[in-house]
């Protein structure tokens, strides 16, 4: 088989070896490469060596008393106010908002007729839609944290631009 | 008939049947109002999420906090529960989100006073111990240093990565859905943390 | 009676409407290339700014219409260089920013103080110094090192402009 370091796949062949993830063939080439390359046998010796480290760390028992614990915090958030449930839940976006807007809109319109035949001096209800519209995605749009990911994208676009200008200017040129 | 296979006590015979069962058949039973069946998946992924979130954050009482915020935010989600993708890749998006939500929140600073507080285990337990005597004892605690100093040293994203591949053997395209990235991603950040790992840890052996 | 009318009306549209996007289905997430949130996850700065992107000029106009001029208009031209990549390549912006976010706080301050600095230099040296970034961040680390101490880089560059360059590749991991 080709030398992995030559093909640009060794980082590929070394985990999936260490992983055990190759196929027999595949293995038993990799293998064969191994014992005759002494770079590649370097990587494989390193990766199966990080490989041993992680294995020999275990981790603590669960406690014992873990599910009594999450019980009594399921227990808690049930017994909490229906409408601090449901705000909660608007707040992760269970709550679907699809089917008012229809209403919000239909209502509007209907009390925009209405307006028309029974002129009142209301000014705002043509706002309503727009208003809930951005309440429910103000909620869940924080303008600094916005501000600050496109600006540090932006940076990132700069620095990954394609290059265009020739190899070699020397420096202060 | 044996009983309390788990610190809720679930029924072996219940337990066989339940582990003929996917994740998602379960789950949608627990959206449908079964009790039984989130008992039954807790049961299941208790000890990954938990042992997953420990190596995360490197702290047991924090590994358990986070780790019931999981199943807490899976149980109330149930609600509106779709098999969009594997269960695990769901529970593990989660976990992986507060793990780096919590480091990030510059916890970790204050964790790093008990990263040698192993919550009662001695750190000489969590390496496979094969001698009783105090040398080999404190060999095997200086490894244990290293090797979580190592895993502290990655950033969180290669953290996670690392530790869904070698811990619970997901193959690529499952970490990326998890972190929600490319399989092209997944592979250069868990190359870049193995060559890393490799950089601080190939002495050990 | 004309409000009875109306009131009838309105139950009648909104109930029309409700079953409507009730049979449309549970509201499915947004068609867009950015991670899907699920149940229970925290809203990330990626998830918020693909909210905005996909809002239409009037919420994003009455989200934006608090802020000062200046910062308004930052918001606005980034977001127009954003929107204009194609699919593939926000997708790939999105990945460097997620690793950029793994850095913490203090090292993402750095950088971003860097990058202040490489906008200082000439654009020709600006771009120079990108293709040598870019050079750098595919090498392994002892090719890295290598390149450092070669006299090419030490020739092509000022020691200003190295280690600006050296410093950002140290800290993106």
């Amino acid at each position: 088989m080709r030398c992995p370091i030559e093909a640009g796949n060794e980082k590929t062949l070394m985990v999936a070896l260490t992983a055990g993830t190759l196929t027999p063939a595949e293995q038993e080439a990799l293998e064969r490469h191994i014992d005759e390359c002494a770079e590649c046998r370097r990587l494989a010796d390193e990766q199966k060596a990080v490989w041993s480290a992680l294995d020999a760390w275990t981790v603590p028992t669960v406690s014992e008393d873990f599910d009594r614990k999450l019980h009594a915090r399921i227990a808690v958030e049930a017994r909490r106010p229906w409408w601090k449930r449901e705000w909660d839940s608007l707040l992760h976006g269970r709550f679907s908002w699809k089917p008012v807007l229809p209403v919000a809109a239909a209502c509007v319109a209907l009390f925009g007729v209405f307006l028309v035949h029974n002129p009142v001096s209301l000014g705002t209800s043509r706002t309503a839609p727009a208003a809930v519209i951005q309440t429910q995605d103000a909620q869940k749009v924080d303008v600094d944290q916005v501000e600050r990911a496109l600006d540090d994208i932006d940076m990132l676009n700069q620095l990954d631009a394609p290059v265009t200008t020739p190899h070699g200017s020397p420096a202060g040129s | 008939m044996a009983q309390l296979s788990g610190p809720e006590g679930v029924s072996q015979d219940m337990t066989a049947l339940a582990s003929l069962e996917r994740d998602a058949e379960l789950m949608l039973r627990v959206r449908d109002g079964d009790e039984t069946s989130f008992a039954l998946l807790l049961n299941r992924h208790r000890g990954p999420v938990v042992h997953f979130l420990y190596r995360m954050v490197q702290n047991p009482g924090v590994a358990e906090e986070l780790a019931q915020e999981v199943f807490l935010r899976v149980y109330k989600s149930r609600g509106t529960y779709e098999p969009t993708a594997k269960f695990t890749t769901w529970l593990f998006r989660i976990a992986t989100h507060l793990a780096l939500n919590w480091l990030r929140d510059g916890k970790a600073e204050r964790g790093q006073e008990s990263i040698d507080d192993t919550g009662g285990e001695g750190p000489a337990r969590q390496l496979e111990d094969r001698s009783g005597t105090i040398e080999q004892t404190l060999v095997y605690e200086a490894r244990l240093r290293e090797i979580r100093a190592a895993i502290e040293a990655l950033p969180g994203k290669q953290r996670a990565a690392v530790l869904m591949h070698k811990y619970e053997e997901m193959e690529y395209s499952q970490i990326a859905g998890v972190l929600g990235c490319s399989e092209s991603a997944v592979k250069s950040l868990l190359f870049r943390a193995y060559e890393t790992l490799r950089a601080r840890l190939a002495h050990l052996v | 009676m004309n409000l009875n009318r109306f009131a009838v009306a309105v139950v009648v549209a909104g109930g029309l409407l409700w079953a409507t996007a009730r049979a449309q289905g549970p509201e499915q997430p947004p068609a867009s290339t950015a991670p899907h949130r699920q149940p229970g996850e925290p809203w990330s700065p990626l998830d918020q700014l693909e909210r905005l992107r996909q809002m239409n000029p009037d919420q994003r106009e009455r989200l934006l219409e608090r802020l000062p001029p200046e910062r308004r208009a930052n918001i606005e031209k980034h977001l127009r260089n954003y929107m204009s990549l194609t699919p593939e390549q926000r997708a790939h912006l999105r990945e460097q920013y997620e690793t950029f976010r793994e850095l913490p706080p203090d090292k993402q301050e750095a950088f971003r103080r860097l990058f202040g600095r490489f906008l200082n230099q000439p654009p020709e040296r600006q771009e120079l110094m990108r293709e040598e970034f870019q050079r750098l961040r595919h090498m392994t680390p002892d090719q890295r090192l290598e390149r450092l101490n070669s006299s090419e880089f030490h020739y092509r560059f000022q020691p200003n402009e190295r280690d600006i360059i050296w410093r950002m590749v140290e800290l993106l991991p």
